[in-house]
């Protein structure tokens, strides 16, 4: 045997395991590494039901009652214990049942993570678990904090000094007193400022979570969010905000389905966009506006009454002076009821009021663009008197909802306030039949309601709402709509008095007090509403592409509201999702229109995102290893063009229209203000953007823009030369798809339509055949033929020589027919190609058919010759068409059908060619694609492209520049040949015929 | 997603012939007497599965193939039987059938199907049910015995015996309601 270290455990000769050293005394028995089968014996034995035999009922063989009780007794208890057994056996660890969507189930074995509803079970289980816990001890690491500590501790000992003493007086007193009992000081509450003219400072959060909105604003439901969504880093917040970028569930397609299928709502909490109130006398308001927006004369002419009234908001999108230069886009809602001016000597009448009353007006816009907005209106409320506006960012936030069920969820959720006929707001009634089986995007209309809601958690869990129209009657109320969208409300909204938003806010019922309501109420019933409830106001109206609701409610209220829209069951059986920015942008984006900012690079938010974008592009391409990232130098264009066009990882504007970069503006701009700061020692009231446009709205439509640009390419001014005068990205404008009209029938008219040189048209691309679309990719329009080359073209050479090869080869170098080889690859011209070959087949039938009736004379001649001379006989057979004696011998028919058959296999003329020719010459991309065409050919970028799920196919958003597409037009007419464009992904040689069509 | 239907049979074996060994014993004692202990799941099967081979033939017999024996409690007379949801009729129908205790000189018997649930633990719920209430029958009787001269309470606690026998009659049929209403 072998000698066995001393102390070892093991017994036995055969050894399973290898041999220890002799230190493993200590060796601790390691569970089994089997967990199934310990599973099975698990639940085996949770099913198992013990029994008794026979003899436990009997008493020495014989029946007894006691045994026959206790038998019972025996089998009742082993019943209880088998359910409970086999209850228990399927329960979950406490962190298994925190929902799958919550984030913190990732780090929930811990029982301080869990909810708190958790919280008790998830100790106990890691108490009998034995799981090491460790308690994080606090490490004063500061002289700060060491400070804060010490007075705290000497706070404390004060407050036992003072408790002490209190309670010494009260006993002498003869009184009890209670010590833990907090002494009651009551404050109000300070009201939140809202200044006229100035910008306002976000709502005080919470003292315990302060420090995390040090350098943002968190939403009312961020907390909700937070648990669900991927958020905003916490250093990078988006436009001063915490904002939800998606669910952290997969959601892409669920958001498709829950839009564009029946059954869904997705809900977003909104309330970072911004409000701005502007207030005054009728006819300074209205100016103002028509000033700032694109609301022009013919409009508000026609739709301004409506406008005013506050029977539909109004749509359009705020610009500088000259429309053109764009701004955000901005709803504009009235108040219907203005209120009533203060006269002392006598009551207004109701035709004055209207006339000279004043005007409310809310301005819902996007945050990207709100300092900019601010500004301009700033600007124009200046310059008149009895006007201001206010910073309503944290008064107003706002809800949307979409979906085909969206109005169900809305309906259910808010429940009208006043509901007497006496004291009801006028919009009411019709919210009150609204047809709840109509999603946002079957309502007709604009409609605009403003009311006054319940608390929603009064009315919480929301019962199912039946409609009540009959079907036949839907159009009847269609036409009702309708008709009630172009009446007047009679009521004021309640959202614009900050009274009734302070009320609302102030006298809130409490999370505890709701519940206790509840709880009181009996069941089956909503708690009865009592006088201390107040209105909560809202406003709710339709908003287009994508069609949805939009709730504006007071900011603090949105929570409540938030947390019963998400919960509320919908009469599919589906529940109330809920998106990020993502998700809006991928709506936004199946609908082929363009997210504002991302889709608008000629407005200056627009412009500050795409800086933004390339940083975050170009950080991660470096961060990739040179073997994976795409080398931008090298990217193969064909006939030896090397080198992607502009940067590859932005929408290269500056490289389409030959402007200095925009990153490097800045950074001039940046110099500047410091240069400016430093002598002169006064910080503009309104920053530099605000005066700039002005000047540039001197820039006429036609000519001397152009003349500028081109000066400015063929010799780019000095860096000394003050910014303003030289054209920057900034000086882009978008023109409308209005104007694209216009310039296509002038144009049929033979009429010149002034284009601007540094002007672009938003398109939305789909492809021909197959084909794909990214952000960067590259627009071209159908190479030009070379013979007519534009002089423009010459000029494109960018002023900052960023593509690097792109400019080595000219467009000559490309095949002449490169614009008719693009043009074949399209649908009708391939269509046109079967068409010729179909052509071509009969043709060809037609000339076989005469040449076999001449070979059939020509075989009876030889056939004559043959019995005329039998030597050449043995040539003959070897071909295939000349008949042997055998053959002669067989009937005509098979010999006829014999010879036909090989000559259609054999041709033994040339006959026409079946397709023409492809040109030896004709060289094509891998793939038989043509070649892209060259520099002078890019017209555009794409600012977002994806696979549509809407269409099934991909599409995209994107912009061109109007004068090349306009310059297009003008050489060659067709609009079928124009709005064909190229399109290629960045870092790919390879483009896709697409076409485009304004937006 | 589908899962397969069960029914959960609870039966009581009730010996309705058997003989008062001694006339203290009360009669629900002697109705409801243990069961052999060599009756085992086994040979429970067995004979079921045969009963149904003799009254239904091969299809009868392959209707009851994966039946099973969840509970067999030969103190108390009581078992619980698994079945698929189709057959449970058929087997209900065997075990009426059945007139004795499938084992070797088997005393006669009667299988009261009490109970006909979609969970066992229903099952297990009536089980105790009636459990107790036999065990309050009972203790009511050994009380009587005590106070033979309580005529009030021999009165009361012969109403109390004839109960039983009224709710497992009242169940019987609740059951087969249930038992249709599954079904549709």
């Amino acid at each position: 045997m072998d000698p066995q270290p001393t102390g070892a455990v093991r017994k036995g000769t055969k050894r399973k395991d290898p041999p220890t050293s002799s230190a493993d005394n200590k060796r601790i028995a390691l569970p089994s590494s089997k967990p199934r089968p310990q599973k099975r014996a698990r639940f085996a034995d949770a099913r198992k039901i013990e029994a008794q035999p026979e003899d436990a009922a009997l008493k020495d063989g014989e029946l007894d009652l006691q045994s026959f009780m206790n038998a019972r007794a025996f089998e009742i208890e082993a019943l209880e214990s088998s359910m409970q057994k086999s209850t228990a056996s399927k329960s979950r660890r406490a962190f298994q049942s925190v929902p799958r969507e919550m984030r913190r189930r990732t780090a929930s074995h811990n029982a301080k993570r869990v909810p708190k509803r958790l919280r008790g079970k998830a100790q106990r289980e890691m108490a009998s678990d034995n799981t090491p816990t460790v308690t994080q001890k606090r490490k004063i690491r500061s002289t700060r904090s060491r400070l804060r500590a010490e007075t705290s501790k000497k706070l404390d000992l004060l407050i036992k000094r003072k408790k002490m003493q209190m309670k010494k007086e009260a006993e002498e007193k003869g009184e009890k007193m209670d010590l833990d009992k907090p002494v009651p000081i009551t404050t109000r509450k300070p009201r939140p400022k809202i200044r006229r003219n100035e910008l306002n400072d976000p709502p005080a959060p919470k003292s315990k979570f302060k420090k995390r909105q040090m350098n943002k604003t968190w939403l009312p439901t961020h907390i909700w969010h937070a648990k669900r969504a991927t958020m905003t880093e916490p250093m990078k917040p988006k436009w001063g905000f915490a904002i939800p970028l998606t669910p952290t569930q997969k959601s892409y397609r669920p958001t498709h389905k829950a839009i564009h299928q029946s059954g869904g709502v997705i809900a977003w909490d909104m309330s970072y966009m911004s409000t701005i109130g502007l207030y005054g006398h009728k006819t300074a308001v209205e100016a103002t506006l028509r000033e700032a927006s694109q609301l022009d004369e013919t409009e508000w002419k026609s739709k301004g009454e409506l406008y005013s009234k506050g029977c539909q908001p109004a749509f359009t999108w705020l610009c500088y002076k000259d429309k053109t230069r764009e701004i955000c886009p901005v709803t504009v809602i009235f108040n219907p009821k203005p209120p009533p001016p203060r006269r002392k000597n006598r009551r207004p009448k109701v035709e004055e009021l209207r006339e000279y009353g004043k005007r409310e007006v809310l301005l819902r816009i996007h945050p990207s663009a709100f300092k900019e907005a601010w500004d301009w209106l700033r600007r124009l409320t200046k310059m008149r008197s009895g006007v201001y506006i206010e910073d309503l960012r944290y008064e107003i936030g706002s809800i949307e909802v979409m979906g085909s069920n969206a109005t169900e969820a809305l309906r259910a959720t808010l429940q009208p306030y006043w509901t007497l006929k006496r004291d009801r707001e006028s919009d009411v009634d019709v919210y009150k039949d609204i047809d709840i089986a109509l999603g946002p995007e079957n309502h007709p209309g604009y409609p605009l309601f403003g009311f006054s809601i319940i608390d929603p958690r009064l009315r919480f869990p929301q019962k199912k709402i039946v409609n009540k129209l009959e079907p036949h009657r839907i159009q009847e109320r269609n036409l009702a709509m309708i008709r009630w969208t172009k009446t007047a409300p009679e009521t004021s909204y309640l959202l614009f008095n900050r009274g009734g938003r302070l009320n609302a806010v102030e006298h809130l019922p409490s999370q505890k007090s709701v519940n206790k309501r509840h709880g009181a109420s009996r069941p089956g019933k909503f708690p009865e509403l009592n006088s201390h409830d107040p209105p909560i106001p809202i406003i709710l109206h339709i908003q287009r592409s994508p069609s949805r609701w939009v709730l504006m409610a007071p900011f603090r209220l949105v929570e409540p509201i938030w947390h019963c829209l998400t919960k509320c069951p919908l009469s599919t059986g589906g529940d109330v999702r809920f998106g990020g920015l993502q998700e809006q942008q991928q709506t936004t984006f199946e609908q082929c229109v363009g997210w504002f900012p991302a889709d608008f690079p000629t407005t200056k938010a627009g412009q500050e995102l795409e800086v933004e974008e390339r940083e975050r592009q170009t950080k991660s391409w470096e961060r990739k290893s040179k073997s994976k990232r795409t080398e931008w130098k090298s990217v193969d264009l064909g006939r030896g063009r090397k080198g992607e066009l502009g940067r590859g990882l932005a929408c290269d504007w500056e490289f389409l229209f030959g402007l200095p970069r925009l990153e490097d503006m800045q950074i001039e701009r940046e110099k500047n203000k410091e240069k400016e700061a430093a002598p002169t020692n006064i910080a503009p009231a309104v920053p530099m953007d605000g005066a700039g446009p002005d000047k540039d709205t001197d820039i006429p439509m036609g000519g001397v823009g152009e003349q500028k640009t081109t000066t400015s390419q063929v010799a780019p001014p000095p860096p000394s030369q003050p910014q303003d005068s030289r054209p920057s990205l900034k000086n882009v404008v978008r023109l409308s798809k209005a104007q694209w009209e216009t310039l296509f029938l002038n144009f049929r008219r033979n009429i010149d339509t002034p284009v601007p040189d540094l002007a672009l048209f938003s398109v939305k691309i789909t492809f021909m055949g197959s084909g794909k679309a990214s952000r960067n990719a590259r627009i071209y329009r159908l190479p030009q033929k070379p013979a007519v080359e534009p002089p423009a073209t010459k000029t494109q050479v960018p002023a900052t020589a960023t593509g690097s090869g792109g400019g080595s080869v000219t467009g000559s170098s490309l095949p002449a027919d490169l614009r008719e080889q693009w043009l074949s690859h399209t649908p009708a011209a391939k269509r046109a190609a079967e068409k010729a070959q179909d052509a071509l087949l009969e043709e060809q039938q037609r000339q076989l058919l005469q040449q076999r009736k001449k070979q059939k004379q020509r075989n009876r001649h030889d056939h004559k010759k043959d019995i005329l001379s039998k030597s050449s006989e043995s040539t003959r057979t070897s071909t295939m068409l000349g008949p042997t004696p055998e053959q002669q011998q067989q009937s005509d028919l098979e010999a006829r059908q014999r010879r036909v058959a090989s000559s259609l296999f054999q041709p033994s003329q040339p006959l026409t060619p079946l397709v023409p020719p492809e040109p030896k010459d004709r060289e094509t991309m891998s793939g038989g694609h043509p070649f892209v065409p060259g520099k002078e050919d890019l017209i555009g970028f794409i600012t977002s492209g994806n696979f549509n799920l809407r269409l099934g196919k991909p599409s995209a958003v994107g912009h061109i520049s109007a004068r090349k597409v306009k310059e297009d037009l003008v050489k060659h007419g067709k609009l079928g040949e124009v709005a064909t464009c190229i399109v290629r992904d960045a870092g790919e040689g390879v483009g896709w015929l697409a076409r485009w069509e304004v937006i | 997603m589908v899962r397969v239907k069960e029914r959960y049979l609870l039966i009581n074996i009730q010996y309705p012939e058997a003989k008062k060994p001694n006339p203290t014993i009360p009669d629900v004692v002697v109705w409801h007497q243990p069961t052999t202990s060599s009756l085992s799941p086994d040979k429970l099967l067995r004979a079921i599965k045969q009963t149904a081979q003799k009254y239904f033939g091969k299809h009868g017999q392959s209707c009851l193939e994966t039946i099973s024996v969840k509970y067999l409690s030969n103190a108390t007379s009581t078992f619980i039987l698994r079945v698929g949801r189709p057959h449970f009729r058929l087997l209900w129908s065997t075990l009426t059938l059945m007139d004795v205790i499938p084992v070797k000189n088997g005393s006669p018997c009667v299988f009261n199907v009490v109970r006909v649930c979609g969970t066992i633990k229903k099952a297990e719920q009536e089980a105790i049910r009636r459990a107790r209430s036999l065990v309050l029958i009972a203790s009511d009787h050994s009380r009587a015995a005590t106070q033979s001269d309580d005529t009030l309470g021999n009165i009361f606690g012969g109403g109390r015996e004839e109960d039983v026998e009224m709710v497992d009659f009242v169940d019987f049929v609740d059951s087969d309601d249930d038992g249709e209403s599954e079904d549709n």
